[in-house]
């Protein structure tokens, strides 16, 4: 009872992890493969910051001077990292999201098996 | 208990969301659903007891990487896989 | 048939991974040394009440600094990208807005900067900082651009603006060399606990960051909208 909390956000995020790279590999379009990994960041930043869930911590990351003693807080390491990472994943999107524009304003088609074979 | 109530709410709608991307053809619907998969994921970093990271990822997340999303495919086909 | 292989192979990486997670994590207690370490010391060396902010801007500064160059790069390449394709651009042109655009947009723009202004400010006392705020007051500068498609805004005092935030926060923590032989060591006193002069150099390093994160990203969706 205790930890079924826990096993509910490590389950979706290992779901949107599997599932967001099952989309990136399957889809022919490119701009749905970018959308399968931004949804693969985003399981993955679900799985960093339950990973550092402390079952019964009451306090969140906030310290009051005379309670600091006796309550058990979570860890904050993990959500400064994912906080960095969440500003990273948009930055690899925008640049992504513009090579797949450059490559449709060259070749005419989003198509991620064009070759110059079947040209014409 | 009502925090696992809203949990697996919350797990059904995410879910559900992830199989309608991978079967849908549009790409406008598939950038609706990162937009609401985005919102989501905030909500559960508030259960989790993390605000920090819940503001970060309501506002960059769901708000500017939907936009720059929606922005680009206005500029391509919109339609077929 | 091909999509059947691949589905079966993913359900079952995904049961591994479960059941991998499951044998490893153990959620009774804090497990790792590192957070006992920041909670513990966390008042005695810098006062302030948000402790994800001294461990984003102290104890992992580096990591900090590493993301503001990574931001840079992403605006800086696809300036680049923009300026290369020249005319063959693909793009139709979007649709002038609306009236209820363009009306609501005048009233909202001052609260939303407002707004911004105070999650930067507060960092350090309570959740908000640099990158939140920003985020916020870039998103209120898009809806300023999309309801009218001339308003400009300069170029070069933006660019000069985003360059002079970056250049005080390096200078900053070379003072922290030059007087303790630390990078971006907390030089000033320690104020009050929770008033907003608190936390020496904290609050100055993380409105930096807000200034620059909010002309970064209004940079980079006002390229996409506008190429």
């Amino acid at each position: 009872m205790q930890n079924t909390l826990n096993i509910l956000f490590l389950v979706n995020g290992i779901i949107l992890l599997t599932g967001g790279i099952m989309i990136a590999l399957i889809s022919r379009n490119i701009i749905k493969m970018i959308i399968g990994f931004v949804i693969a960041q985003t399981g993955v930043n679900i799985l960093i910051v339950a990973s550092g869930y402390v079952i019964g911590g009451k306090a969140p990351v906030l310290s009051r001077y005379q309670q600091l003693a006796g309550t058990v807080s979570c860890d904050p390491i993990p959500q400064a990292l994912v906080l960095t990472s969440i500003v990273i994943g948009i930055a690899t999107t925008a640049l992504f999201l513009f090579f797949a524009l450059r490559f449709y304003s060259d070749k005419g088609t989003l198509n991620r098996d064009y070759t110059e074979d079947n040209d014409d | 208990m009502i925090e696992i109530i809203i949990m697996c709410i919350l797990s059904i709608v995410s879910i559900g969301t992830l199989c309608f991307i991978c079967v849908n053809r549009d790409l406008i619907t598939a950038a609706v659903g990162t937009t609401l998969i985005s919102l989501i994921a905030s909500i559960m970093f508030v259960i989790m007891r993390a605000p920090d990271v819940a503001m970060t990822e309501a506002s960059i997340g769901a708000a500017l990487s939907g936009a720059i999303i929606i922005g680009i495919i206005i500029k391509v086909r919109r339609r077929d896989r | 048939m091909k999509r059947f292989v691949a589905v079966i192979i993913f359900a079952f990486l995904s049961i591994l991974l479960m059941i991998f997670m499951f044998e490893i994590s153990d959620f009774s207690h804090l497990s790792s040394g590192n957070a006992s370490f920041v909670l513990s010391r966390n008042l005695s060396d810098f006062n302030i009440p948000n402790i994800v902010t001294s461990v984003v801007t102290q104890y992992r500064g580096y990591d900090t600094i590493g993301e503001i160059t990574i931001l840079f790069l992403a605006v800086t390449g696809i300036y680049m990208l923009i300026s290369a394709m020249g005319l063959k651009s693909t793009g139709k042109l979007l649709e002038p807005a609306g009236n209820i655009v363009k009306s609501a947009s005048i009233i909202l723009f001052p609260i939303i900067m407002i707004f911004g202004i105070y999650i930067i400010v507060n960092g350090h006392l309570s959740p908000g900082g640099g990158f939140q705020g920003g985020a916020v007051i870039g998103s209120g500068m898009l809806l300023l651009f999309l309801s009218d498609r001339r308003r400009e805004i300069s170029s070069r005092a933006s660019h000069a603006v985003e360059s002079m935030a970056v250049i005080i926060i390096l200078l900053i923590g070379l003072i922290g060399i030059y007087t303790a032989n630390i990078f971006l060591v907390n030089f000033m006193g320690t104020g009050m606990f929770s008033s907003i002069i608190s936390g020496g150099i904290i609050p100055i390093i993380y409105s930096l960051i807000g200034i620059k994160v909010t002309v970064e990203f209004f940079h980079l969706t006002e390229h996409i909208l506008r190429s």
